[in-house]
């Protein structure tokens, strides 16, 4: 069979040259080069990332890249990294088991004479750190959302206190309440403009959302907090605080009938789960079989072998 | 090419790689603060264990160190490494598994009696003659038993905020944390505000996270409960096992010996896995001090 490695990385360097070429505009018609130009000078044109325009054009996408999306992950676990600096940290650990591989590899290739296993499988193995600490991202983040959402679900009371005699707005208290916890999430969030890295825009069709440097209601910015980082509790407080300010409801009762409200769906949240949690720990204790019957039939394995011989 | 300059080649550049991309992130891998916060958890917990049984810190670590020697003592005496292993960790992870049920019931109870308390407090204020800070010394004089250990700072008391601190510390209780919090941002109100708070607000509040708590409880006696019998069966054939002389002979070997460790190691994960699934409500953890230094801050 005749080798073909050089006609493959030919094919694959030829493709690379023309998507290249492609984006650089080389196919593009001057006229139309010309019009981008002038577009772009007048705003004209939609200077947005290629993801964001497919996203407008397909919801569903949109909410993909919105789930997958790394820097936003990387804002809802308060990671100061950026999205480069994280690719070089998985970058450097999937180094880090690919080598430690590969030298077990090569320290058992040099005992035992020849090679257990290729060294591009160790590499291989390597690779999947990658998505493994995608998913330990992910995971984390989602820690930090509950973090947020229990500290505030479970603060309204106090909340209730602090605005009953009238001495604290809902966000005064709030913000009270956040430097009172152990876990520094909600303060975390709240401190330094955190909150800012997700949300400052608003993403409206209707290009209604306000201009960068307007200032917003404490309102506004609870629910953009929300919204930016699926936090429910947010979206929660800013419909009430929003009744309260319309109506003219008092602060102390709306925060109690919501710390009622919350504390009931936990209740039902809990009752769910445990009747969820209940065939699969069945069919954990059914896992028992294993030790079971590894413990039972070692020994008539171990007869019959000697038997045999 | 011989695999030998292969391999050297593949790590030297994977090693320069590495150093590189070191030297462009500025990462340190290893530091205090990171193993500070991971062990943090770890020692709350046995904070949590010790104070639910009434002891210290230190006399709780004490014990589980001298259930850990007494099983690897009772090993060594019986023989096999396995079984010195094995007895090892059942003093280690087992006895403290068995404690910390004990320690949570207790917890519970404890959690309890903290509804009575508040009603006693309101009924106190409701005569008219005290405040908030009079009325909780003089209840703290004669407290539930159940509640006793945890009140004693407030009994001689000069600053109340200090003592509702300590009070916290001494409970380790999420819900007595959020007592000694709502009570240390009432102390400013007038006990007729405090008692229609109380009313409308706390005591509404405490049932509910007194059911929460049971309902976390109930979930976990659950989940020890399939632990035991998990437990119980696999104790029993190993027994039975054991008893059998033509079948113990197999266990005799080394490999026997692994094939012990290993069922070992099933059960254990078994275990982990019956403990992830159970489930429970997290509680928030109020930094009571920190309270008391924003009360502070406010007035100042």
């Amino acid at each position: 069979m005749p080798d073909l490695t050089l006609p493959l990385i030919l094919l694959v360097a030829g493709a690379v040259m023309v998507v290249g070429m492609w984006r650089m505009g080389v196919f593009t018609p001057r006229a139309v080069v010309a019009w981008t130009r002038i577009g772009r000078h007048h705003h004209l044109t939609d200077d947005r990332p290629l993801d964001e325009r497919m996203a407008d054009r397909v919801p569903s996408l949109a909410r993909f890249f919105r789930e997958t999306s790394v820097p936003r992950l990387l804002a809802i676990a308060n990671r100061r990294e950026s999205l480069n600096t994280w690719l070089v940290k998985v970058a450097i650990y999937v180094l880090l088991v690919g080598a430690a591989l590969t030298l077990l590899d090569f320290f058992v290739s040099v005992s035992s004479g020849q090679l257990p296993v290729p060294p591009l499988l160790c590499l291989l193995l390597a690779g999947f750190f990658a998505p493994l600490s995608y998913f330990s991202l992910r995971r984390e983040a989602r820690r930090r959302q509950d973090a947020v959402n229990r500290e505030i679900a479970q603060s309204l009371s106090e909340m209730a206190i602090l605005t009953y005699s009238g001495a604290y707005t809902v966000s005064g208290a709030l913000e009270f309440i956040a430097r009172c916890h152990r876990d520094r999430a909600l303060l975390d969030l709240m401190s330094d403009d955190n909150w800012r890295r997700l949300a400052t825009t608003e993403d409206s069709p209707l290009a209604l959302s306000l201009r960068p440097n307007q200032l917003l209601s404490t309102v506004t910015i609870y629910q953009r907090i929300g919204r930016a980082y699926d936090l429910e509790m947010f979206d929660e407080l800013a419909t009430n605080m929003r009744r309260i300010a319309e109506k003219g409801l008092v602060p102390s009762d709306v925060l109690t009938s919501l710390s009622e409200a919350t504390g009931k769906k936990q209740a039902a949240d809990m009752t769910v789960k445990t009747e969820q949690a209940r065939p699969r720990m069945a069919l954990a204790i059914g896992l028992m079989v294993l030790p079971l019957l590894s413990l039972l039939l070692y020994p008539v394995v171990v007869a019959i072998g000697n038997a045999f011989k | 090419m011989s695999p030998l300059l292969f391999f050297v080649q593949i790590l030297v550049l994977m090693a320069l790689g590495l150093v590189v991309l070191l030297a462009v992130s500025g990462i340190t891998p290893f530091s205090t603060r990171r193993a500070n916060e991971l062990l943090e958890p770890l020692m709350d917990r046995e904070r949590y264990v010790a104070s639910g049984l009434g002891w210290s810190l230190q006399f709780w670590l004490t014990i589980r160190l001298g259930a850990f020697a007494v099983g690897v003592g009772i090993g060594t005496l019986i023989g096999t490494p396995v079984v010195i292993v094995g007895l090892g960790v059942v003093g280690l992870f087992g006895v403290p598994w068995w404690l910390t049920a004990r320690a949570a019931q207790r917890k519970l109870e404890m959690d309890r009696a903290l509804i009575p308390f508040m009603i006693n407090l309101i009924n106190l204020l409701s005569q008219g003659q005290q405040t908030l800070n009079h009325a909780l010394k003089d209840l703290a004089q004669n407290p539930d038993p159940r509640l006793a250990y945890a009140l004693e700072p407030l009994r001689a008391a000069d600053s109340v905020s200090d003592a509702l601190v300590d009070v916290a510390r001494r409970g380790m209780s999420p819900m007595l944390e959020r007592v000694c919090v709502d009570l240390m941002l009432s102390l400013d109100q007038t006990p007729e505000a405090f008692i229609e708070q109380a009313q409308k607000i706390l005591i509404p509040q405490y049932d509910q996270d007194l059911d929460t708590q049971a309902r976390n409880h109930a979930a976990l006696a659950g989940g020890r409960q399939n632990g035991l019998i998990v437990i119980l069966v696999m104790g029993v054939a190993f027994l039975i096992v054991m008893r059998v002389p033509s079948l113990r002979v197999a266990y005799s070997s080394v490999v026997g010996q692994v094939m012990l460790i290993i069922d070992g190691l099933l059960v254990m994960g078994i275990l982990g896995i019956l403990g992830t699934m159970t489930p429970k409500t997290p509680w928030v953890r109020w930094d009571v001090a920190g309270v008391r230094e924003q009360m502070r801050r406010r007035y100042a």
